[in-house]
């Protein structure tokens, strides 16, 4: 479980996140929601301990995040950020072993090139792991990154938690690609270990799948919970000053806009 | 084991490259205003271990100029280039060389202010007063572009922010340079002049022994750092997810760069193009993972350099060209060449 306490963070004078609390639970997707510039990617970065809020804790199970060393909390946690650059060329795979680099010293071990295998295999771009990461379409290379997030945290351990913290995922997929992958979400929840925090733009996505929903609002909680309470007609047209027409389908909701 | 799928596309390059590596010593050692067979090598060296025997002049000439000399070429061109590779890394930037962060524009200044303040006040110095000069002087500049790169607020990347800085010292030491020689005497001047174009005349045992212990130790520091390097090729917040104190490592790669490029421009004065190319190079041929890049770099530096060398010492014999020009002027065409027929993009 992923919890934060009252994390407050500023560039400048302008608050970027008030005092957010909220837990991330394993065995369900955790959705972060908001409009732009609502505190989602700085709440990312917290969780992602590329930056350190001004107040507030985050813990990690039970443990604060500050008290992991960073390749202590690398192997149990995976971020995949918006859009990742590659300054030099590099080919598919050893983009994806990056991924292993925590848990292996100089050289990979089998059991980091099964885990490279295995993933890539996952997200389907085994077929590529030869060709140069810079000539990939950015679909393409959206997948290659799933696969290397997660191989960081590829193995599973009945007593170790793993976090897998996803911001805007779905970008550049086809719809294809988009709905494989959350069947595939959805699977390694199986895991009763496994925490996934998703930030997502689709409000469709989020009523469709989504367990848990955070709504931000400049940078405060407007609204935390399951999405038949979160995604209400108030909360949305607060949010994004519009309101939704709500069409029920198949035991599910719709919104449009 | 390794899977038939994944064969290391990295393999061979270094036994082909140590190959390459001696026969370019070798005949850069042989070349020159006298020939050196193999025969007289061998003598001077076993001449040399028993201790016993008169040396010819032709012994002497390799085991006191020659050999030396190589050997301070292999050094210098390892350090430049792995000096290149550690800068290009850090920086994420393909047209970083090792002088960015001010040490080589540094060096020269100081080297500059030790020719002309040395004229003017008579001084009589030994040969020691140069080098360390120089290395004070670099490693001056990259303290303050480093000191001064510091943001108050972390609102620009400080890499890109030491990138910055490190242009605007360097144009500050390089515009000392200019002012020095200007109000210098001729041949004052001409030292100056011929200092920042580079120049391997000057290899003795004591500056070998020197910028090889340094180019090893840093060498061997390179290596470990190695792997924090590839991740940062992802961006500097994304290293931090597999675990990597960026700020620490920026610090620590720094230094080894600052060292090793120091030591090397105290002795030999500034000597372009080889720590630009030598990385882009290797990434043409295989690919971008550091082991690769500062092992083979290692070997590809020392190549490089004793080929402009050889150039540099018999084109224009018995006279000697800086080897500053002739890496630039034989590297510059090869380069761009290159980057116009492969498929190297990024």
């Amino acid at each position: 479980m992923i919890q934060l306490e009252d994390i407050s963070y500023a560039a400048g004078s302008k608050m970027l996140l008030d005092k957010v609390s909220v837990s991330f639970e394993p065995g369900r997707l955790n959705m972060i929601i908001g409009p732009n510039g609502a505190g989602k990617s700085t709440l990312i970065r917290i969780l992602g301990s590329q930056i350190k809020p001004d107040s507030g804790k985050v813990f990690f199970d039970q443990k604060e995040l500050r008290k992991y060393s960073l390749p202590e909390i690398a192997r149990k946690r995976a971020l995949l950020t918006q859009s990742i650059e590659l300054a030099f060329p590099l080919k598919v795979w050893e983009v994806v072993m990056m991924g292993r680099y925590p848990h292996f010293s100089s050289k990979p071990e089998a059991k980091d090139e099964k885990a490279c295998e295995e993933a890539m295999r996952f997200f389907e771009v085994w077929d590529f792991a030869d060709r140069n990461y810079l000539s990939l379409s950015g679909g393409e290379k959206q997948r290659v990154n799933f696969a290397r997030v997660m191989t960081q945290i590829w193995e599973k351990d009945e007593n170790e938690s793993r976090y897998l913290i996803l911001d805007e995922p779905l970008t550049f997929l086809d719809v294809h690609y988009q709905h494989q992958f959350i069947q595939q979400l959805l699977s390694l929840l199986n895991d009763q270990n496994f925490v996934v925090v998703a930030v997502v733009h689709d409000l469709n996505l989020a009523a469709r799948f989504a367990g848990h929903i955070l709504l931000l609002h400049q940078g405060r909680v407007l609204a935390s919970g399951s999405k038949d309470v979160v995604l209400s007609k108030e909360n949305l047209r607060k949010a994004y000053q519009l309101e939704p027409t709500v069409v029920k389908q198949d035991g599910g909701f719709y919104l449009f806009f | 084991m390794k899977k038939s799928r994944h064969p290391d596309h990295y393999a061979g390059v270094f036994p082909v490259l140590l190959i390459i590596l001696i026969i370019f010593a070798l005949v850069s050692i042989r070349y020159g205003a006298v020939k050196i067979s193999l025969g007289e090598m061998a003598s001077a060296l076993s001449k040399y271990i028993s201790g016993q025997g008169e040396q010819s002049l032709n012994e002497r000439i390799f085991m006191e100029i020659r050999l030396p000399r190589a050997i301070m070429t292999l050094f210098v061109g390892a350090s430049l280039a792995i000096g290149g590779v550690l800068m290009q890394g850090l920086f994420r930037n393909p047209i970083v060389e090792p002088g960015l962060v001010g040490t080589s524009s540094g060096a020269a200044f100081g080297a500059s202010l030790y020719f002309v303040l040395g004229a003017l006040f008579h001084l009589d110095t030994g040969e020691w007063t140069l080098p360390l000069v120089a290395c004070a002087g670099g490693m001056l500049a990259t303290y303050l572009v480093f000191i001064l790169s510091r943001p108050k607020q972390q609102q620009r990347s400080s890499i890109v922010s030491l990138l910055l800085t490190g242009i605007a010292i360097n144009a500050l030491f390089l515009s000392g340079v200019g002012f020095l020689s200007y109000i210098a005497r001729d041949p004052q001047a001409r030292s100056i002049t011929f200092w920042n174009l580079g120049t391997l005349s000057g290899a003795n045992w004591h500056s070998v022994l020197i910028t090889g212990t340094m180019t090893l130790i840093c060498f061997f520091f390179a290596l470990r750092y190695a792997k924090p390097l590839n991740t940062l090729m992802l961006g500097e917040e994304e290293a931090i997810l597999f675990g990597v104190n960026v700020k620490r490592l920026k610090a620590k790669v720094l230094l080894i760069n600052v060292v090793m490029v120091a030591v090397a421009t105290a002795f030999v004065g500034v000597i372009s193009f080889v720590g630009l190319v030598v990385p882009h190079l290797l990434r043409m041929l295989r690919g971008s993972d550091h082991r690769f890049l500062i092992l083979n770099g290692a070997l590809l530096g020392g190549i490089v350099l004793s080929a402009a060398d050889l150039v540099a010492r018999l084109l224009l014999m018995p006279a000697e060209l800086p080897i500053g020009i002739v890496t630039s002027v034989v590297g510059v065409p090869v380069f761009i060449a290159l980057l116009r027929t492969k498929s190297y993009y990024f």
